[in-house]
């Protein structure tokens, strides 16, 4: 027996299957080489993990992912309509982030065309512009916004993650801010896709601060 | 019908008959029933943003698995990245309830829950592609021609492929390294 019959009795024999005069001839086999005798611990430990009771999915779970991830939708098409929340003014702010192809970059701060400052009196909106060379069909956008700012209209949401498809030149996110505090604060945006991953950072001073 | 309800309604069809499958693969691979609830979260909002590709598609059950395990391994690199581990499968993660509904001897669910976790945390290690493509064959039993049809190999490349990924697990479960315990913070204080 050599290594390609090995393998293709492997997992037969990893779940006790492989008939006996099978068995020995491969067990012989697996003893003297050392590729096929690490296959049969892989394929042993995955029937050890096929055979864990897993159980159902618990009831009314479904419903609720259901409700997450189609509210999770409407949050990102909310962002990429523009202003969805009335009363926003108009003062807002161009940032320029290009996606760079295939390479993954650190986080990095955004460079900023101009000064802006989240007020607590009323919503501005921030567009950010995300350039991409090509058309990423799937990209999945994270925001996380930490300190004193928040999403106007929100309910005071911190976190938000959609995917979407974004066409090849500039697509534009339009984000109403209001502040919460004076401590100014930062928000992450984070896009993935499967090769390529850019994470930036934008600073949110108040104009209180 | 609002787009919105026609968008849940197309989701809830093709999804629905596959739940309990996808939970049960996550609830193999995840240390408690939260982390799992997460991780068919995470499959559930990749599935409704491609709900128009899930439609197309002949084999949805693998589809959606896929994606599971695709995810799985990038839960357990971020997991790997992050200087404290929450929620480490292992011997502590086995909870009294389960150990009281058990057929097994305590010291025995321990062992196996210690051994999961080995092969949970090898399986993390492997790419998002050889994960996927050795639990659809090795734990979800799909056969080849499925594979060749999910993934469009020639059924030849499949099977090199799994006996690869095969002796990469078999080899990682035998790293040293892998088998020491994780340090966790359970708790901190000021």
């Amino acid at each position: 027996m050599n290594c390609n019959d090995s393998a293709e009795r492997i997992p037969a024999l990893a779940s006790g299957l492989l008939p006996a005069d099978e068995r020995a001839t491969c067990l012989n086999h697996v003893v003297a080489c050392v590729e096929c005798a690490d296959a049969l611990r892989g394929a042993e430990a995955l029937q050890f993990l096929r055979r864990r009771d897993a159980g159902a999915a618990p009831a009314g779970l479904f419903q609720q992912v259901l409700d997450e991830v189609s509210e999770h939708r409407e949050a990102g098409r909310t962002f990429w309509l523009g202003t969805a929340v009335g009363g926003a003014v108009a003062a807002s702010l161009l940032v320029v982030v290009m996606m760079l192809g295939v390479l993954v970059r650190p986080v990095d701060v955004a460079p900023q065309s101009a000064e802006f400052y989240v007020s607590a009196e009323e919503p501005r909106v921030m567009h950010v512009a995300i350039e991409t060379e090509r058309a990423l069909p799937g990209a999945e956008i994270n925001i996380l916004l930490s300190g004193d700012v928040e999403i106007d209209g929100a309910g005071g949401r911190r976190e938000f993650r959609w995917t979407d498809d974004l066409d090849a030149g500039v697509n534009r996110l339009s984000l109403p801010l209001r502040a919460s505090g004076d401590g100014g604060g930062q928000m992450l945006v984070r896009l993935r896709h499967p090769d390529s991953e850019q994470m930036f950072v934008i600073e949110l001073p108040t104009d209180s601060g | 019908m609002s787009r919105r309800t026609s968008r849940r309604s197309r989701f809830a069809a093709l999804v629905q008959p596959h739940f309990d499958a996808l939970y049960g693969a996550a609830r193999r691979l995840a240390p408690s029933p939260s982390d799992a609830e997460d991780l068919v979260q995470d499959v559930c909002l990749k599935a409704f943003e491609s709900i128009d590709e899930l439609e197309r598609i002949e084999f949805r059950r693998a589809w959606l698995l896929k994606v599971l395990y695709h995810k799985f391994v990038d839960r357990q690199r971020a997991r790997a990245r992050s200087p404290v581990d929450q929620a480490e499968t292992g011997a502590d993660s086995v909870n009294p309830e389960e150990m009281a509904r058990s057929e097994h001897r305590p010291d025995e669910l321990v062992e196996k829950e210690a051994r999961a976790a080995l092969v949970i945390r090898a399986m993390g290690i492997l790419g998002e592609e050889e994960c996927s493509l050795l639990a659809l064959r090795d734990i979800e039993e799909y056969s080849l021609e499925e594979l060749h049809a999910l993934t469009g190999l020639p059924t030849g490349t499949i099977k090199s492929r799994l006996h690869r990924t095969r002796s990469k697990l078999g080899r990682l479960l035998s790293n040293e390294e892998l088998q020491k315990p994780v340090l966790r913070i359970v708790e901190t204080k000021r």
